[in-house]
């Protein structure tokens, strides 16, 4: 629900939302961790509250005619309990702290999964606190005796890079649901957005006159130099479970050459493409080489990372693939 | 029982010289029955520490050296055939110990090292299917090389967890290093280092530590610190509930050795360093060494 | 969002919502449409619980046609308060049956705020006013579940949020309800008519008084300047009957008429009078939806909008349909009419040529034994005390000739009876005399100083003309039961029983109740004052409050004072609700380190947060060594009391009591 800022003409309407965004950035700067002070929070009568106003009037109108004391007594209260619906509308945000908790790293085209811990500085109760990142991401939580909770919501990450979802709008009506208290919300996050893997030929530099051979990397994995005792911490894929079947004996395979080859993705291996394709096949063998267990390196513009395998290895690889090249603007505004 | 304490105390830092305070937190971290992990280089006195400690407490004592090619049977032990009785025996490996010196641990394969973490963790060694129980008490004490060395394999956090403490030793004091220039290789003395616990009464004492007080006022610190640790941004991970529990049996102990009978901010705060240094890694914003110092500086007492 | 669906847990709101607003008007529905409404609210939550579905379109529609036409049937116009408010309550009942939308429920919330005042226009005591307090409570606690999207808080959180929210509201509405300008009604509304009229009507026929004796209803309440009169004084003239048709008496002339002849100015006849013994008092009249008004004999004054006619009997412009004050002076001695014109003599001695031929032969007989006018009059009071006259709330069955058959036959009758009968007389024997209804007596409230009039105090009485002496006030019924005039009918009807005997739970019945009837006149009085003060406050004593109490008179200080009041409330109201929240420190142990510390802190050497107290006593003992011992002391008992094993709680009370004195010893250092 963005606040309805219908400008006179289409015209201007764009130039308003710049300038409004400007403003919003600039009192809204980004951050980890904020806490929602008068200077975040806005505060306005939503239409039942308009709505209310209008009840009031009629009310009014039937304690003068009528001449009612009471009636004048009841349109009074229902008047006074309006700037208390403020305060407490306001009360409801105020006070109230968000900060990322996790953000995941995700591929181009998926929806980034960011948690958010939500807390309070004081012991009010918060409810109906209502976090919408756009229309398909919204969730609401509610602070009651708990003094923390954590909330999950889902941006789609587009372009690959820094994860940039926008600003995250906070906006509760509680209690009354007539005046309506919001804030915009800029995290500052470390989710990357990798590249989308793509599948295509195996980039690696191969010898002149020499086809790299996928399968023939692996043959050299399979080369079995001999078998030894099953020992507490092998893994089970190695066992040799032929020999075990046969003769009842936990054998472990030995295998030998493995380091020997060495697999080095190179960018401008690619075929064809302009960089994100090039960069979404990279992606694609680093996944590949990683389930198949091999040992791979990359080579990407002037940086080389030696093979290696493991989770922590491929993350490394998908990061130096995800903020690879990425223009001026995006990392200076990191 | 604290007399003794600091008979071994002082013990020890015959050999290992100036090194006190260090000492102490690795008495702490054995009489709360946990690992101890040494990170430092080579020859800073981490073999003699550990081989002195076996000492006091007259424990039998066994040392691996870790190499890249050790097998986890190395560690372990391993079933022969034997000829004689035409079947495999069991030939127990180093880990049947009292005190197992794991020298350079991040050197071996990370197989080997899980094998002798999984070890650690269970007290026991399934070997051939049949579970071999590991003498009790069973310590013990790897060192590991910092991981900017070459031909290191880093234990991963899941098995950095499974030490209770770790401690850098340090370059000694200058005062101290003349004296240990002038009196060569320590080891020597080691033998000459009497035993000044026994295994039962270190037993006896691991049961008086269990009953020191921790009030809530405390326990309400020690989740702050969790809390504050667990922060996003603030460290890569936060403090585990196994790494808050060594906290507090490790800054039980802290008070034991104290002669008090319950838990004060300053017991934690002697050994949360040690405890958690290597299960907090420092997030984008910090450096390295400042995560305990942050906890300590940024977490209110009351 | 507002379209999403009506959150479960409001429904139960809904319907005690719903139940609340449409109790206060209960008792004024036609029975038809009561039976509808419940019916609605029945199916609704049968829908609820999904044994029911939904209504379709065509029975909404026939349910509204059905709605309409009871309304119609049960009302005779339809342009009337009670309609309208009928017909909003119908509204507000079928979108109820039909909701399913969270708008929907605001609407219906909506719909439920502006309902519940209408109660008003019927009744404004302080019950009612409590009740639609909280029917408020109820109201927005529902406004608060219906706007919910996920509702994890219970019933109780919210209700007292909402009760917060109203309390603290209600300072601001005192304010205004004082300071706010009351305008004039900017156009004339029909005012509710469901009431039956009360209190006399403008003719008396036999049973007439007695039926209105039956109500326990209040007419008025009277608040003397002086001393309350003696009860046999209080005689309060209303109408004056003076046309018989040998039934019913009537007023003379037209309602038109009376309006045209009375004075609307002040009367003048009084001055002559000596003013000491004039009664001034302010009368508080409930609607009677009648246009007279009563007062003592005499009055002398009318104020605006009371007219006084030749009778001297009070008439307001309309009929009263709101509880009314006025100001009134009354002068007991006035001689009215002194002299009789003749059209008033005729009129006043007419009676009918035929019928009751016994009472006439009766009253000349009477008149010929008599001396005088005045023996006359004597005498047949004396007949009405010596023969076997009955006062009784249960008088017999009157034929054709009324008169003579009370007079003679039955001699059972109520007050209406005898002056009737007595005007007749005096009429037959040419004595002008006339009937004067009103009400006699009345029960004094000690607890707020005033008289209660009600409706059981309704009587008729006679006047005769008599030369010198002008009209005469003559209470035949004083002659057959004293009682009635000095104490009241319920004394007077003792013997048979029958005060008030068809309502059993009215209070008033049990007078005899000491205990009750303290209780009883203790709330009266609580009624009297929020009548006169709060429902009466009205724009002129608004001015009046202003200019008495506060000394404001131009509208621009009223303005001023009213600004800075809301602005007071509104600063206080953000003090309040939006101050920060201080961890409150509650262990009493950690109160006294922090005083220490604070202490310490004068003499330059502050605890960080994150220090540890015996860490911190180290740094203190290297800078102030003098008092180590005391600090150690301090740190010592601090750590034990906080972090030490658990100690019983007299052991830990002198702990601390001696750790304060160790922290007050060291202050004086």
């Amino acid at each position: 629900m963005e606040p309805k800022f219908q400008p006179f003409s289409d015209r201007y309407s764009g130039k308003l939302k710049r300038i409004y965004r400007n403003w919003l950035d600039r009192r809204l700067p980004k951050s980890t961790e904020i806490t929602l002070s008068q200077r975040r929070i806005f505060i306005l009568p939503n239409r039942p509250g308009l709505l209310f106003s209008g009840l009031l009037l009629l009310l009014f109108l039937m304690a003068i005619n009528y001449q009612n004391s009471m009636v004048f007594a009841y349109t009074f209260m229902l008047a006074s309990l309006f700037p208390v619906i403020i305060i407490f509308t306001y009360r409801n945000l105020s006070g109230l702290g968000i900060r990322v908790a996790e953000c995941s790293s995700v591929f181009a085209g998926e929806a980034a999964k960011i948690t958010l811990d939500i807390y309070r500085t004081d012991h009010r109760i918060r409810q109906q606190l209502q976090f919408r990142w756009n229309e398909s991401s919204h969730t609401t939580a509610n602070l009651l005796e708990n003094d923390q909770d954590q909330i999950e919501l889902y941006v789609p990450a587009e372009q690959r890079g820094y994860l940039n979802p926008g600003r995250l709008n906070l906006q509760s009506t509680y209690p009354l649901g007539l005046v309506r208290s919001w804030s915009w919300l800029r995290f500052e996050l470390y989710g990357l957005v990798y590249p989308k893997p793509i599948e295509g030929e195996l980039p690696v530099q191969a010898a002149p006159g020499q086809e790299p051979n996928l399968r023939k990397i692996r043959v050299a994995m399979d080369e079995i130099s001999g078998l030894r005792r099953y020992v507490l911490g092998d893994s089970p894929k190695q066992v040799a479970w032929k020999s075990y079947a046969a003769t009842g004996e936990m054998n472990v395979k030995q295998f030998e050459g493995s380091e020997s080859e060495k697999l080095w993705l190179d960018f401008n291996e690619v075929r064809g493409g302009h960089l994100e394709y090039r960069l979404s096949v990279l992606c694609y063998w680093i996944l590949k080489l990683e389930a198949d267990n091999c040992l791979y390196g990359l080579r990407l513009g002037e940086q080389a990372y030696e093979p290696a395998s493991g989770i922590p290895h491929r993350d490394l690889l998908l990061s130096a693939l995800a903020t690879f090249d990425l223009d001026k603007e995006h990392s200076v505004s990191r | 029982m604290q007399q003794k304490i600091q008979q071994a105390l002082h013990q020890i830092s015959q050999v290992v010289l100036g090194k006190e305070d260090k000492i102490k937190q690795a008495l702490c971290c054995m009489f709360s029955n946990g690992h101890l992990l040494i990170e430092d280089l080579p020859g800073m006195g981490k073999t003699t520490l550990a081989h002195a400690l076996s000492r006091v407490f007259g424990l039998s004592y066994q040392r691996i050296q870790f190499t890249s090619d050790l097998l986890p049977a190395d560690v372990l032990g391993v079933s022969v055939y034997s000829q004689k009785s035409e079947r495999f025996e069991f030939h127990q490996g180093p880990i049947f110990s009292q005190l197992l010196l794991a020298d350079e641990i991040n050197r071996s394969t990370p197989k080997t090292q899980s094998a002798l973490l999984e070890a650690m963790e269970e007290g026991q060694v399934t070997v051939d299917g049949s579970t071999r129980q590991l003498p009790a008490p069973f310590f013990v004490i790897a060192t590991q090389n910092p991981s900017t060395q070459t031909g290191t394999f880093p234990l991963p956090e899941s098995q950095l967890d499974r030490f209770l403490m770790c401690i850098e030793l340090g370059y000694p004091d200058p005062r101290f290093e003349r004296v240990l220039l002038k009196q060569g290789d320590a080891r020597a003395l080691i033998d000459n280092l009497s035993v000044c616990i026994s295994p039962s009464e270190l037993q006896d004492m691991q049961e008086q530590i269990k009953l020191v007080q921790t009030s809530d006022k405390l326990l309400d610190y020690i989740q702050r610190l969790i809390a504050f640790s667990r922060a996003p941004q603030r460290f890569n991970y936060g403090l585990s509930p196994r790494g808050a529990l060594g906290l507090i049996a490790c800054a039980k102990t802290w008070a034991f050795m104290d002669s008090r009978s319950y838990v004060v901010p300053e017991d934690v705060q002697a050994v949360l360093p040690s405890v958690v240094k290597h299960r907090l890694q420092s997030g984008i914003n910090a450096s390295e060494a400042g995560a305990a110092q942050s906890l300590l500086a940024e977490v209110a007492v009351v | 969002m507002n379209s999403a669906a009506l959150p479960r847990s409001s429904f139960l709101w809904l319907l005690i919502s719903v139940g609340a607003v449409l109790l206060p008007h209960v008792n004024r529905m036609p029975t038809g449409l009561l039976i509808g409404y419940g019916l609605c609210m029945v199916w609704r939550t049968l829908v609820h619980y999904g044994k029911a579905k939904m209504p379709h379109g065509l029975v909404k529609l026939l349910l509204v046609i059905a709605g309409t036409l009871i309304i119609r049937q049960g009302y005779q116009n339809l342009l009337g308060v009670d309609p309208a408010a009928a017909f909003l309550l119908l509204t507000f009942v079928f979108k109820f049956l039909e909701m399913q939308r969270v708008r929907d429920g605001l609407l219906i919330i909506f719909l439920g705020y502006f309902c519940l005042p209408i109660t008003f226009l019927f009744s404004q005591t302080m019950v009612m006013t409590i009740y639609v307090f909280v029917a408020l409570v109820v109201l927005t606690t529902t406004l608060v579940k219906v706007t919910k999207t996920s509702d994890q808080a219970g019933a109780t959180i919210d209700l007292k949020q909402v009760t917060v929210m109203l309390l603290s509201a209600l300072p601001l509405m005192l304010v205004l309800f004082v300071l706010v300008p009351r305008i004039g009604p900017l156009w004339s509304v029909p005012l509710p008519s469901g009431q039956s009229k009360t209190g006399p009507s403008d003719s008396m026929s036999p049973g007439d008084i007695a039926s209105l004796a039956k109500s326990d209803e209040l007419a008025f309440r009277v608040r003397f300047d002086g001393a309350i009169p003696d009860t046999r004084e209080l005689y309060w003239r209303g109408l004056v009957f003076s046309n018989f048709d040998g039934r019913t008496w009537r007023p003379e002339g037209t309602p038109f008429q009376q309006q045209k002849n009375a004075s609307w100015a002040r009367n003048s006849a009084h001055e002559e009078m000596e003013e000491s013994l004039d009664i001034h008092y302010q009368v508080t009249f409930e609607p009677s939806y009648q246009p007279w008004l009563y007062a003592l004999d005499y009055p002398l004054t009318s104020g605006s909008g009371i007219g006084l006619t030749p009778q001297y009997t009070l008439l307001n412009k309309v009929s009263v349909d709101q509880r009314k004050h006025y100001n009134l002076v009354s002068s007991p001695r006035l001689m009215i009419d002194s002299v009789l014109d003749p059209a008033s003599r005729k009129r006043n001695l007419l009676i009918p040529r035929a019928g009751n031929s016994r009472a006439k032969k009766f009253a000349i007989e009477q008149r010929n034994k008599a001396s005088s006018d005045q023996q006359f009059v004597t005498d047949i009071l004396t007949y009405y005390r010596q023969k076997p006259f009955y006062y009784s709330l249960k008088p017999p069955r009157l034929g054709p000739d009324s008169i003579d058959e009370f007079m003679f036959d039955t001699r059972k009758g109520f007050c209406e009876h005898y002056a009737g009968s007595f005007t007749y007389i005096m009429r037959a024997a040419g004595i002008p005399a006339r009937v004067v209804v009103g009400y006699q007596g009345g029960e004094i409230n000690h607890s707020g100083n005033y008289l209660l009039v009600h409706q059981f105090d309704a009587h008729a009485w006679a006047e005769v003309w008599l030369q010198d002496r002008g009209w005469v006030r003559i209470d035949p019924t004083g002659q057959v039961a004293p009682e009635r005039i000095e104490q009241g009918i319920e004394e007077a009807t003792a013997y048979e029983n029958s005060f008030l005997s068809d309502s059993t739970f009215s209070l008033l019945r049990y007078r005899d109740n000491l205990w009750l009837s303290q209780l009883r006149l203790k709330l009266d009085a609580i009624e009297y004052d929020w009548n006169r003060w709060v429902l009466g406050y009205n724009a002129k004593r608004q001015s009046d409050f202003l200019k008495d109490y506060l000394g404001l008179v131009s509208s621009a200080s009223k303005t001023q004072l009213l600004t800075g009041l809301v602005t007071l409330f509104l600063i206080a109201l953000m003090v309040v609700f939006l101050r920060k929240e201080r961890i409150k420190i509650t262990d009493r142990c950690d109160q006294l380190y922090f005083r220490f510390c604070r202490l310490m802190e004068t003499r330059g050497v502050a605890r960080g947060a994150a220090e540890g107290a015996t860490d911190f006593s180290q740094r203190l003992v290297e800078r102030f060594s003098a008092q180590e011992q005391s600090i150690r002391n301090i740190t010592r008992m601090y750590n034990y009391l906080s972090y030490g094993p658990d100690i019983n709680p007299h052991q830990r009370s002198r702990i601390l009591k001696k750790l304060e004195q160790e922290i007050a010893a060291l202050k004086r250092t």
